[in-house]
């Protein structure tokens, strides 16, 4: 049964937002591997992931990083620069330890893919 | 500085409250609510820090809005459960405002006859003092003590249920608001009683019963202390609550960590009969039955409120009608009803069914919860022993004393009707012994234009008549009495009273009686009345039975005093210890 254009849509845009849900965390966890502010961290999740679904706001950002914060993945301290209160976050030790085993099931997953369109070429 | 701290402070209040109106629409749960939210408010926090948005658009365009967040965290509507939250913010809504409704309908059913007011239908008029007010009062401890219980129940029952920052956060100071309120239509109401029945004073004065009316006084202060004083700790806890953002201490108060099912259950007892409120409570007890949670304390007060049904429904006595034809009105349930002894032994038996229901309930699931059924003695420490014991001395102060019965019997009189007077023949009975406190009044509703416009002068205006009271035993004590009087005495210039619309309205005081009664019996008043001038006129009589030993409380008040001191020295809801080698196997 063929999919129409509108049944396609609703599905890329689902599988884009899980896409997006599940590789953003992970993604700033990479990220803070050194020591960024919040809207550093914002601007290179925007250069990375252009085209999210639904777009990203800057609330889901900082959102992000209070969940890590309160599960104690990331430290942090706050900086006055230029008479601004900036919030410096940093991985910590449980934040690397989690950004390990991502990183260990990312290649994983990566692999698995490649695998499965290697298949479908033969 | 500090302006800027109050703006993104407000900021961040308006932002979460769309949000948690946004999560509410689409039916997330109470605890998704609360941790999100609390949750976000970091973020509010570290965002607002950093960028310092002017204003709410601003912060929104660029933080995202409310819908967004909800997207980008795959918060999806859900019709169910946006209707399950629809109905919770109905109950909440339904609670708070049953009481002033409640409150402000009996002020109409608390005129001077209660067949004055079609809202008498609706709740009679046991908010009604009138004499009371003097004279130990009826039902008004455990009315106005349901009522306190059960603000306080809702505000215990919502408190933890919303992060602070919800909308629905807002109803904690309505219910408080609620408190304050009763504690202002208590003092309204007795400062009301003893302005409008200064007449009823003044007989009992002069009829050496002083005593009774100084018991009636530090009776109505102690109770109104009760209500100031907790009203009081009420708001300094609140406010401390709302500046500290965290959990109210608990335990230190009678009416902390108690479940709020029971205490509707409790409520249809202390307030006497009226259809509208009975099946209003019970409405409340079957919705509040599945939102409660099941505690040792909950298991101890439902029960005692199931079986306060059972005290209900023999609480009025009053007899009808031209003949010696008599017949009981019970409550059941919150609902009036005067139906026969079989009926009385069915809803004895439910009762007692709907207990042991409850009961078996409760202790599976404390059982299941590994709590202890059973409260262990707790002596309160430093602050908190004098405040339990002030609040012990002032309860034990405002329940002593008799809690009479209460009859307020009106009949109808009409000038419409061709009929030159009226005759009319009433009885009670009485079945145990005890002191009779009987007020005969008329009340005349005069119009200054009578008949065709034809104005009467206020020397025509007088009531002719005749009454008496007899008293016939019915055991085993043989003792009659006849006392007999005239309306006539009484004229237009001694009747007190006030002017409504075009209408002038009077309560003319006729007979003020006490006496002992040795054994059961029925009372009967007659009377003729003539019509002469008045264009309306109710007489009536209002009788108050208090029990042979005037300072024991009845059991309603005995149950108060026992539930206060049982919640201020007993320690409730303790986890049973469990030690680590023992086999959990089965717990689910």
């Amino acid at each position: 049964m063929a999919v129409d254009e509108h049944d396609e849509d609703i599905l890329l845009k689902k599988w884009r937002a899980q896409l997006s849900k599940g590789v953003l965390e992970f993604l700033v966890l990479i990220l803070l591997q050194k020591e960024r502010y919040g809207w550093d961290i914002l601007q290179l999740v925007r250069s990375l992931l252009p085209s999210t679904e639904p777009p990203l706001t800057d609330g889901t950002i900082y959102n992000v990083l209070t969940r890590l914060k309160r599960k104690s993945l990331v430290t942090y301290q706050n900086k006055t620069v230029g008479g601004r209160v900036r919030t410096y976050y940093c991985l910590s030790e449980k934040g690397k330890e989690l950004l390990a085993v991502m990183n260990k099931n990312w290649k994983h997953l990566f692999a698995s893919i490649s695998e499965a369109g290697e298949l479908s070429e033969k | 500085m500090r302006e800027k701290t109050m703006k993104a402070n407000q900021i961040k209040k308006k932002y979460l409250r769309k949000l948690s109106m946004e999560l509410i629409k689409r039916g997330a749960s109470n605890d998704k609510i609360k941790t999100t939210l609390d949750e976000v408010s970091f973020s509010v926090d570290d965002y607002i820090s950093e960028f310092k948005p002017k204003d709410l658009e601003e912060f929104i365009n660029k933080f995202g809005s409310s819908e967004d967040f909800c997207d980008n965290n795959s918060i999806i509507r859900s019709k169910v459960a946006s209707i399950g939250q629809t109905f919770l913010i109905g109950l909440m809504i339904s609670s708070i405002l049953v009481i002033p409704i409640l409150s402000i309908v009996s002020l109409f059913s608390i005129s001077l006859l209660p067949n004055a007011s079609s809202f008498a239908l609706i709740l009679k008029g046991w908010f009604n003092l009138g004499i009371n007010g003097v004279n130990s009062g009826y039902g008004i401890i455990g009315t106005i003590f349901g009522l306190n219980v059960f603000i306080w129940m809702l505000y215990q029952y919502f408190k933890d249920k919303f992060s602070s920052y919800d909308i629905r956060e807002s109803v904690k100071g309505a219910i408080l608001g609620l408190y304050w309120y009763l504690v202002v239509f208590c003092l309204y109401l007795i400062l009301d009683s003893y302005i409008s029945h200064y007449l009823v004073i003044q007989d009992m004065w002069v009829h050496n019963m002083e005593s009774l009316v100084l018991e009636g006084i530090v009776r109505w202060i102690s109770l109104e202390c009760v209500l100031l004083i907790t009203a009081i700790f009420y708001t300094i806890k609140y406010k401390e609550q709302y500046r500290m953002k965290e959990k109210v201490k608990r335990g230190s108060y009678l009416i902390d960590k108690t479940g709020m099912l029971v205490v509707v259950f409790i409520l249809t007892g202390f307030i006497s009969a009226g259809p509208g409120m009975g099946i209003l409570m019970l409405a409340l007890g079957i919705g509040v039955f599945f939102l409660t949670k099941f505690t040792s304390k909950a298991w101890f007060l439902g029960l005692i409120a199931i079986l306060l049904q059972l005290g209900s429904l023999v609480t009025k006595m009053i007899g009808i009608g031209h003949t010696d034809q008599y017949f009981r009105i019970w409550i059941i349930f919150g609902i009036e009803t005067n139906k026969t002894d079989d009926y009385l032994i069915f809803i004895a038996i439910l009762a007692v069914c709907l207990a042991i229901a409850w009961s078996v309930i409760c202790i599976k699931k404390l059982k299941k919860s590994g709590h202890k059924l059973l409260p262990r003695l707790r002596v309160p420490k430093g602050k908190n022993a004098w405040v339990s014991i002030g609040l012990v001395i002032l309860t034990l102060v405002a329940v002593l004393g008799t809690q009479p019965q209460k009859v307020l019997y009106a009949s109808t009189f009409n000038i419409n009707e061709e009929v030159t007077y009226y005759e009319f023949d009433q009885s009670f009975k009485f079945q145990s012994m005890g002191k009779l406190s009987i007020s005969i009044y008329t009340y005349i509703e005069e119009s200054s234009l009578y008949n065709n416009g034809t104005i009467i002068e206020e020397t025509n205006r007088h009531l002719a008549g005749s009454w008496y009271l007899m008293w016939t035993p019915t055991g085993t004590v043989f003792r009659t009495f006849r006392i007999e009087g005239n309306f006539d005495e009484y004229t237009t210039p001694s009747y007190s009273g006030n002017h409504l619309n075009s209408y002038d309205q009077f309560n003319v005081s006729i007979k003020f009686i006490s006496l002992r009664i040795n054994g059961s019996g029925i009372l009967r008043y007659h009377l003729i009345l003539y019509k002469e001038n008045m264009t309306r006129i109710f007489p009536y009589l209002q009788m108050q039975y208090s029990a042979v030993v005037p300072w024991f409380p009845n059991w309603y008040d005995i149950v108060i005093f026992v539930c206060v001191v049982a919640f201020l020295f007993f320690e409730w809801n303790e986890k049973i210890l469990q030690t680590l080698s023992k086999n959990k196997k089965g717990d689910d």
